[in-house]
């Protein structure tokens, strides 16, 4: 109503001119529609509560089932609610349109919708966008919006018989025949003090009863850990197909990780660097090898918010990523293409004391000279382009 | 619980009867001010007749208006029919003249038509006539608006959507009907433009009729203005929402009615004789004050004086100064009669104010929704003026405040101990009380730290090394019933607090219904405490979360 003000003025002047007592009271009227419009408008922004209530993680494939609950805790009824839920298309269609209600004082209503979970990633529930307004058009119409909720739908896990990737021993840590590394939770003997051994290896019982310094002698050991580094760099997918390949090659770092710790009992890591939709920025990811079935949720969920990333260095990624593991430790480096400059970082790797496998995602078959570069470096190469080709694991 | 959706369609009830009715009716009673209003000229005049013929006449239009419609009747049937249409309702009007009429009086008029044609065309069928015409055409454009507020929009830069013109026409014409209403109970005489005349009492009922059927109306129009932007944009529409909204419709307009009727209408003086004759009271009491104080600081050196005039030798013999207090003369009434009184007073300052701090704030909304006209007004030197004027004495009262404040906690020390319990300076104290005064963000602060306050006194305090998050963990467990809505408070004050973040209007009213329930909870807390149940069941009362 927007010449309801000088109407009213009008009225009131008119009122006071001609001084009829009534013409006060019809005037009263519209400020009191106009109060009561007002008063009725701030109460039912402030009394409306909403919850979206569903189960914030979800596998490929299943089926979530999403409650909106309206609930207005007032006395005042809302004659209406217009509402709209935004909500991801690769996880419902047809869209949800919009739905108009209307509330009676302490009542309650609820929509119920399910979502398919088609494809990996971190989608947003929402936000429920809410506009009500008066009966006569006096106020303007409120829009409120409730804020929306994550959903992360984990990539596709592919049940892996065996892995092809080398392998040291089916124990978590095992001995080794070089003395570099030492278990310090295993004490072998004693030995000599000699000149530059830590005060902390001497062994002082051994030492009271020998009447010499004499040291503990440690085992030295590698660990069995295996640390999965993902390449997600756009450029180093063929243009054609990049991103079937990189999803692929979501799934087999998923489907390894999942052997790893739920099959094997090992611990198994996660490197990466890929566009974060949580911050809305390239982020290095790092999770260091662990056995715990909470850590492979760990990693499920990086993997299921990871997307494409641009310009990253996937062997610095890969070079930061060894310095934090223990010596003998299993890297199984997941690209889209092989180069000159990986191969020699995966060389480094191996001479550092690393079990390096290569698993590469593309379309056509390893050429000759990758093959003859791998053998030279006894370094195992897999290439993956559809799921059965995972059934050489399987 | 879900609802079916309604079905889009028309209600053919309304549109077939309500709303033609209505039309006709509202048109009726302008048309009977206007007729009432014309009586002064025509003494001789039967309104009767007129005025239902305008009501039937505006009932035709909107009928006719929709048979016109059909395709059938375009062009030449078109225009044959309107020119049928308004014949016929002058040859009507001039029969309805001879109501009351003798035959023959009748006669003598025919054989005046056979005599000279023109005299069929006389002064009062011509008036009533163009009267008549008035009603049918502004029935005729509202029955187009009418039918127009189904149809999608057009994209013209000077289009107005059908429900505004309707609008527009009801305060024009109620507009039109309040002037000539008035005129008509005054009368043409001087007496009309005398302010000092008695105020017209009672009821006009036309008044009535017409602005409660003009803003049932509205209510109308506006459900069928949002059931197009609907329907254009494919939102089901739960059935329930016609329905209700009929009812809330005549709740909601019968309520206001009603305070209306409640609110004081009676008033027998002017504004400046209310506000001269407060302003005169006002002054009565401050010189009545002021001169008994000073009455009563002179008194001992009146005694003073006494005494030494006594010891003194020579000179008369004074009485003693007299401890009579000043009597207090009742203040003038400006402006007013002899026998205004001030119970009069009161009353047309009750009602005035009221009718001001209505008319206030309906300014003050309009010039919200248009904030280029208000910066153009704020930007008139004399407001500006006016303005800092207003900021420069706010800071002089609210610097008193605050050094009235540090002297009283300084010489009090019991106020002195509250205050530092609650470590906030009085100046910030004295602003929470007035929530309105502060902006969002400092709203959104309040609101945690009244949380925090409340939750101490029964016994959750926070510690002093615990961040917001922790003590959400301390205090959630125990209300359960709120625990969402103690998790959105603290993300907010964080938000407000230690971000730089805008604090919207729409996000505070949300984290204040976030406060009331936590405070809700609290309460309910204590009082299961009162009752000596000891810690509150956390599953007890724990509503459905909505």
């Amino acid at each position: 109503m927007r010449h309801l003000t000088p109407f009213l003025l009008a009225l009131f002047i008119i009122a006071a001119l001609l001084r009829i007592n009534f013409y006060f009271t019809i005037l009263y009227l519209f400020l009191v529609l106009a109060l009561m419009s007002r008063f009725w408008s701030h109460r039912r922004s402030e009394r409306l509560s909403a919850k979206r209530r569903f189960v914030n993680r979800a596998f490929f494939g299943d089926r979530v089932a999403v409650d909106v609950t309206l609930h207005n805790t007032s006395w005042l009824p809302i004659p209406w609610l217009e509402l709209r839920e935004s909500l991801p298309l690769e996880l419902f269609t047809p869209p949800l349109k919009g739905q108009v209600i209307s509330l009676g004082p302490h009542e309650r209503w609820r929509l119920s919708y399910t979502l398919n979970c088609r494809r990996r990633g971190y989608y947003p529930i929402g936000p429920l966008a809410i506009r009500t307004g008066d009966l006569l058009g006096i106020e303007r119409i409120n829009t409120e919006q409730i804020p929306p909720d994550y959903l992360i739908v984990y990539p596709r896990v592919l049940p892996l018989q065996r892995l092809g990737i080398p392998t040291r021993s089916p124990l978590v840590a095992l001995p080794a025949r070089s003395p570099l590394f030492e278990d310090p939770a295993r004490v072998i003997g004693v030995r000599e003090y000699q000149r530059g051994d830590s005060p902390r290896r001497i062994h002082w019982t051994a030492t009271a009863s020998a009447g010499h310094l004499l040291v503990k002698q440690y085992q030295p050991a590698i660990a069995r850990e295996t640390m999965i580094c993902l390449d997600l760099d756009q450029e180093n997918y063929g243009q054609r197909q990049r991103y079937t390949a990189t999803e692929l090659a979501i799934v087999v770092a998923a489907s390894v990780a999942n052997h790893v710790i739920v099959q094997d009992g090992l611990p198994v890591g996660l490197a990466t660097e890929a566009q974060d939709p949580l911050s809305d920025d390239q982020v290095r990811f790092f999770l260091p090898p662990r056995s715990e079935r909470a850590h492979l949720m760990s990693v499920l969920e990086v993997l299921a918010r990871a997307k494409m990333a641009t310009e990253t260095s996937f062997t610095d990624v890969l070079r930061r990523a060894s310095v934090r593991l223990a010596w003998g430790a299993t890297l199984l480096v997941i690209t889209g293409s092989e180069n000159a400059m990986l191969f020699d970082t995966l060389l480094y790797l191996r001479r550092a004391g690393f079990a390096v496998a290569l698993v590469l995602v593309q379309p056509e078959l390893p050429s000759d000279e990758l093959r003859k570069r791998a053998d030279l470096l006894d370094l195992p190469v897999h290439r993956v382009w559809r799921e059965r080709d995972l059934e050489m694991w399987r | 619980m879900n609802q079916r959706p309604a079905e889009m369609g028309r209600n053919l009830w309304i549109e077939n009867l309500f709303r033609p009715l209505v039309v006709a009716l509202m048109v009726g009673c302008v048309a009977w001010s206007l007729v009432t209003l014309a009586r002064l000229f025509f003494p001789k005049w039967n309104p009767t007749f007129l005025i239902v013929g305008c009501v039937l006449a505006a009932l035709e239009a909107c009928y006719s208006y929709r048979l016109l419609k059909s395709p059938r009747m375009r062009g030449v049937y078109e225009l044959r029919f309107r020119a049928t249409e308004l014949l016929l309702i002058f040859i009507l009007l001039k029969l309805g003249r001879y109501i009351g009429m003798s035959t023959a009086d009748i006669g003598v008029d025919v054989q005046a038509w056979s005599r000279d044609l023109f005299q069929f065309f006389d002064n009062e069928t011509v008036v009533a006539f163009v009267l008549t015409l008035m009603c049918w055409g502004a029935a005729t454009w509202t029955a187009s608006d009418l039918e127009s507020t189904s149809l999608p929009p057009q994209r013209r830069d000077d289009y107005v959507s059908p429900v505004e013109r309707l609008t527009n026409r009801f305060f024009g014409g109620g507009a039109v009907l309040l002037v000539a209403t008035g005129i008509t109970r005054i009368g043409i005489t001087p007496e009309l433009l005398n302010l000092r005349r008695p105020p017209v009492q009672g009821l006009v009922f036309n008044v009535l009729v017409y602005f409660f059927l003009g803003v049932v109306m509205i209510g109308q129009m506006r459900l069928v203005e949002l059931r197009k932007r609907w329907r254009s944009q494919e939102v089901q529409v739960d059935d329930e929402v016609p329905r209700r909204w009929v009812r809330y419709s005549l709740s909601f307009i019968g309520l206001a009615a009603l305070l209306a009727f409640v609110l004081p209408t009676e008033f027998t003086l002017n504004p400046l004789t209310v506000i001269g004759s407060s302003l005169s009271a006002i002054g009565t009491v401050l010189y009545f004050l002021g001169v008994l104080l000073l009455t009563i600081l002179m008194l001992p050196f009146g005694w003073l004086f006494w005494l030494l005039s006594k010891l003194l030798p020579g000179g008369d013999d004074p009485s003693p100064p007299s401890a009579q207090l000043p009597a207090f003369e009742a203040p003038q009434v400006v402006g007013g009669d002899d026998a205004t009184n001030w119970l009069e007073i009161v009353r047309a300052l009750v009602f005035w104010t009221v009718v001001l701090l209505g008319v206030y704030y309906v300014v003050r909304s309009y010039l919200r929704d248009r904030p280029g006209l208000r910066e153009a007004i704020a930007a008139l030197k004399p407001l500006r003026a006016l303005r800092r004027g207003w900021i420069a004495l706010w800071h002089f009262l609210r610097g008193w405040g605050t050094r009235l404040g540090q002297v009283v906690s300084e010489r009090v020390p019991r106020w002195q101990a509250w205050r530092s319990q609650s470590g906030e300076s009085l100046g910030a104290r004295l602003r929470f009380f007035r929530l309105g005064a502060l902006s969002p963000r400092e709203r959104v602060l309040y609101y945690y730290l009244s949380i925090l306050r409340r939750a101490d006194r029964q016994g959750y305090p926070r510690k002093r090394n615990q961040t917001p998050e922790e003590y959400q963990g301390t205090l959630a467990p125990h209300l359960l019933q709120a625990e969402d809505d103690i998790g959105a408070l603290t993300q907010a004050f964080v938000e407000a607090r230690y971000s730089h973040h805008q604090v919207a209007s729409d996000q505070e009213r949300r984290v204040r219904a976030n406060w009331e329930r936590v405070k809700r909870a609290l309460r309910a807390l204590r009082r299961q405490r009162d009752a000596g149940k000891g810690d509150a069941d956390p599953h007890a009362g724990k509503l459905e979360k909505g």
